[in-house]
């Protein structure tokens, strides 16, 4: 039984699919999404509690994910991983309702560390 | 004619900021792929402690020697772009300490090659500047510089950041590798480079002072309070 619902979502399929496996290795059952496009999709279908998602990819970006999965669904908690952050994108993310903004490449104990942060909000939020 | 050259330098500045980014961006994705490979490497190796496996402490060796490597070029990578960053506000509030922490980074090279050590012994507080954040990385990496330049195998540059009232110091003083303490302000006051740094200085909106005893040099400039 995964400890909760997780979606990763980047397009960068290396990158995200280690770091999927590293996550199975520690309790969690990622989904994965290679675009913004596949991860509302995914959101339609199958709703997270916590999404890890990249801010600059093809088609549509991070921020509108962002901006559409809290619109959509107000419980998910968002934690940004990126490694083109600058400071203004950070403010934006945040505004938008970001839970945490990480830089890539992060520590995977820090990661599943905020990721449960994240969760805890989610459940506060929800009672 | 000079308006246009400015404008034609900017855009030029812009286009360089702009692409190193970009690259810089691109060059933590493959230190973030990497990183995760090898964190998975040493998942596998952890779950599997009991097993025979000759090479074990070899290994254990060449995974941490990656990890290092990848923290490394990830800092590099991340200044690289922080100074990439830097002419996309013409204008901004910047943190002192912060931003000369940044210059001594990215400084570091020059000056190991030149046998010299940089340190930094910041300002206690927050120290909050307005002015356009690649002239004053620009000015502060000129005055290194200038001092390395003429100093010794083994010596350091100091700055200390001090605060007095609404100005904020950045004193620059040198040592020599024998413990002899150099005249930061002599390189500094030499015709061509003193009417460089007086340019540079006067459109940061800022000033610079000598000081006799220890010898040192002195950036001077407005906090934003």
């Amino acid at each position: 039984m995964a400890k909760f619902k997780v979606l990763l979502v980047d397009d960068e399929a290396e990158f995200v699919a280690t770091l999927a496996e590293r996550l199975a290795m520690r309790g969690f059952a990622p989904e994965v999404a290679f675009s913004g496009e596949e991860a509302i999709a995914l959101l339609a279908r199958n709703t997270p509690d916590v999404m890890v998602l990249d801010l600059k990819m093809p088609g549509m970006d991070g921020l509108e994910v962002l901006r559409r999965a809290k619109k959509s669904c107000p419980r998910i908690q968002v934690i940004i991983l990126t490694g083109h952050g600058s400071e203004r994108d950070e403010e934006a993310a945040r505004r938008l309702g970001a839970f945490e903004h990480l830089n890539k490449p992060v520590d995977i104990k820090e990661l599943v560390g905020v990721m449960e942060q994240a969760f805890d909000h989610c459940r506060t939020t929800e009672s | 004619m000079g308006a246009a050259i400015l404008q034609k330098d900017l855009r030029e500045v812009a286009f360089l900021g702009r692409v190193t980014a970009a690259f810089t961006h691109e060059m933590k994705n493959v230190l973030a792929i990497i990183k995760e490979s090898v964190g998975l490497m040493e998942d596998l190796l952890s779950m599997s402690q009991e097993s025979p496996f000759p090479y074990r402490e070899r290994f254990d060796r060449c995974l941490t020697s990656i990890q290092t490597q990848t923290n490394r070029g990830v800092e590099l990578s991340s200044r690289l772009n922080r100074l990439a960053h830097s002419p996309d506000e013409a204008v901004a509030r910047v943190e002192l300490n912060d931003t000369l922490e940044q210059v001594i980074v990215l400084s570091g090279r020059f000056a190991r090659l030149r046998g010299v050590s940089l340190e930094l012994h910041p300002h206690e507080e927050a120290l909050n500047v307005v002015l356009s954040p690649l002239r004053l990385q620009m000015v502060v990496f000129v005055c290194l510089e200038c001092c390395w330049e003429t100093m010794s195998p083994g010596g350091r540059i100091c700055l200390m950041v001090t605060r007095a009232g609404r100005e904020a110091a950045v004193r620059f003083f040198c040592q020599n590798g024998d413990g002899t303490e150099q005249d930061a302000a002599g390189p500094l006051s030499e015709a061509k480079t003193k009417q460089l740094i007086q340019e540079m200085v006067s459109d940061l909106d800022c000033r610079i002072a000598w000081s006799a005893s220890p010898p040192a040099f002195h950036l001077i400039l407005p906090v934003d309070i």
